[in-house]
């Protein structure tokens, strides 16, 4: 490998399985999905107000 | 019976990794079926290009009607973010997170970004060009949203492959760099001649509900491809999230250690004039058959393959030279110097009528363009200081995409602008000529001044390794001096 790696300790008493991620580890996790979540549904109000525009909807 | 049962088994076997492409480049931790899976972000990268470049370019103009000056400008708006990915590269260099990685979350907000300016581009262009109800909508509307769309999917694309060409360096030792660029290239063609296939038939019955199925399927296409392609690649490393003994640098310091490097701002002015000297005649040479030489429509499209034919057979020529440790700058410069006479027998097929020469020098022009390429990457790659890879390739893919950005950009601008002040030159063979001849002319000039620029690189190399027949990170090199 063209990188020096230092990998998980597995021994970690703070690791919770069968996940393996710490508190913190899965709280970033948490943040990328709600992140990702903000970010979709940004996308699809802007989708929703351009197919409104195209094809109004609702009489 | 079984002999040659057996005698066949053995043959196959002793064929098959031999023919395989790129199967040398597998190691014991790094097997080729990853590797492979790690290429796919070229595919949706290619798909982008494809799509934005090509098929949109055509369709906003002929099936919408939306006006050409407005498609060009969203077209180049994902230039706009090229300049950033050095940028990118730097801060995916320094990244520090719990999950102990430093390039899966770039590429994950880099799909995001792709798969959010998808999923609004088809009913934004449908917006902008008026279809349905939206004749009646606000004029900034279309023209916000459809911005929004073109800069979110290029800005997607530029983080995807400066973060997943920065993985493929970390994951690779540097003696497999010139066959991983070589793979990474090819796989970028194959999802360009793909995906430009696909969208080709897909939208010949244009309609607008076809138009949002295949921009949207390209958007599920986008996000399935990145996703395999990261899953379980990188190596997570949390214990890099401790406090570091002294502080990460700032953009401006790892820009200014990164320009410290011998010949760093010459590589860059390099990569810059090679692929401006190319990039120029990308979108001339179609129509330079067309009107010059007066082909019809088939036959220019021929010329796309052939220029595409020359360049896979670049890439793999390149790959293979320098696999076997040729000088990826020497290389470079060889690939430059195919570009003269290339340029020199598009330049003579106008006056003399010799479509034959046209034909051989776009061959050779995507020739010489595929292994200049990947030897400059090549030579980004090896030269990448350690824990400056993100940054190295950022700037590489900035100065890249700006220069082929703005290649095009000038070679249409310089074309219209001869043919509209020069007199009509009967010399030339053909009205319109001149503009054309002015613009492969400056390709050569441009190339002349790539070759100059590469000497004191190719020079520098055999001074620091006599043998100049391994790659070699510079800052071992250093080190060692």
């Amino acid at each position: 490998m063209a990188h020096e790696t230092q990998t998980a300790d597995l021994d970690d008493p703070d690791r919770i399985w069968p996940t393996g991620l710490t508190i913190k580890e899965s709280e970033e996790l948490h943040k990328h999905i709600i992140d990702g979540t903000r970010v979709f549904f940004f996308i699809s109000l802007i989708a929703h107000v351009l197919v409104y525009a195209f094809t109004p909807w609702g009489g | 019976m079984k002999s040659i049962r057996h005698q066949m088994i053995s043959m196959w076997n002793s064929l098959g990794p031999r023919y395989w492409p790129f199967a040398d480049l597998a190691t014991p931790d790094l097997p080729l079926s990853r590797l492979i899976r790690l290429s796919l972000f070229q595919i949706s990268v290619g798909m982008t290009l494809v799509l934005l470049v090509g098929t949109l370019n055509r369709v906003m103009i002929v099936e919408m009607g939306v006006p050409a000056a407005v498609v060009g400008i969203m077209i180049s708006l994902p230039l706009l973010f090229a300049p950033f990915r050095a940028l990118i590269g730097h801060r995916s260099d320094t990244h520090r997170c719990e999950l102990g990685w430093r390039r899966v979350p770039f590429i994950w907000k880099g799909t995001l970004c792709q798969f959010g300016g998808y999923a609004i581009m088809p009913m934004a262009l449908l917006v902008l060009a008026g279809k349905g109800h939206a004749d009646t909508a606000p004029i900034w509307l279309g023209y916000s949203s459809a911005a929004l769309a073109f800069l979110l999917v290029g800005a997607g694309a530029h983080i995807v492959q400066t973060a997943g060409l920065a993985l493929a360096t970390d994951l690779t030792p540097p003696e497999s760099h010139p066959k991983v660029v070589g793979m990474m290239y090819v796989m970028l063609l194959v999802g360009m001649m793909v995906s430009a296939v696909i969208f080709g038939i897909a939208l010949s019955d244009f309609n607008p509900l076809r138009l949002v199925q295949v921009i949207q399927s390209a958007a599920l296409a986008c996000l399935v491809l990145n996703t395999v392609a990261m899953w379980k690649q990188e190596t997570r490393q949390p214990l890099r999230n401790r406090a570091p003994s002294q502080p990460d640098p700032t953009f401006l310091e790892s820009w200014t250690q990164f320009c410290k490097g011998q010949h760093t701002v010459r590589r860059l002015v390099v990569v810059g004039c090679g692929t401006m000297a190319f990039g120029m005649a990308d979108v001339l040479l179609e129509p330079f058959g067309g009107q010059v030489l007066g082909w019809e429509v088939a036959a220019t499209t021929m010329l796309t393959a052939l220029f595409a034919l020359g360049g896979l057979v670049g890439f793999v020529f390149a790959s293979h030279l320098l696999g076997r440790g040729s000088n990826a700058y020497s290389t470079a410069q060889h690939g430059a110097l195919i570009g003269l006479p290339a340029f020199a027998l598009v330049i003579l097929a106008a006056p003399f009528g010799l479509s034959e020469a046209f034909l051989v020098g776009n061959f050779l022009i995507g020739f010489g363009a595929a292994i200049f390429a990947h030897s400059t990457l090549t030579a980004t790659m090896s030269h990448a200081p350690k824990e400056q890879a993100g940054l190295a390739l950022g700037a590489w893919g900035a100065v890249q995409a700006t220069a082929a950005g703005v290649g095009i950009a000038l070679s249409g601008t310089i074309r219209d602008l001869v043919n509209t002040f020069s007199p009509e030159q009967a010399w030339l063979g053909s009205i319109g000529a001149t503009g054309y001849i002015t613009v492969y002319t400056l390709e050569i000039v441009l190339l002349l001044v790539t070759i100059a620029a590469v000497f004191p690189l190719i020079r520098k190399r055999r001074d620091n390794n006599p043998s100049h027949l391994t790659l070699s990170r510079p800052a071992e090199e250093e080190a060692v001096q």
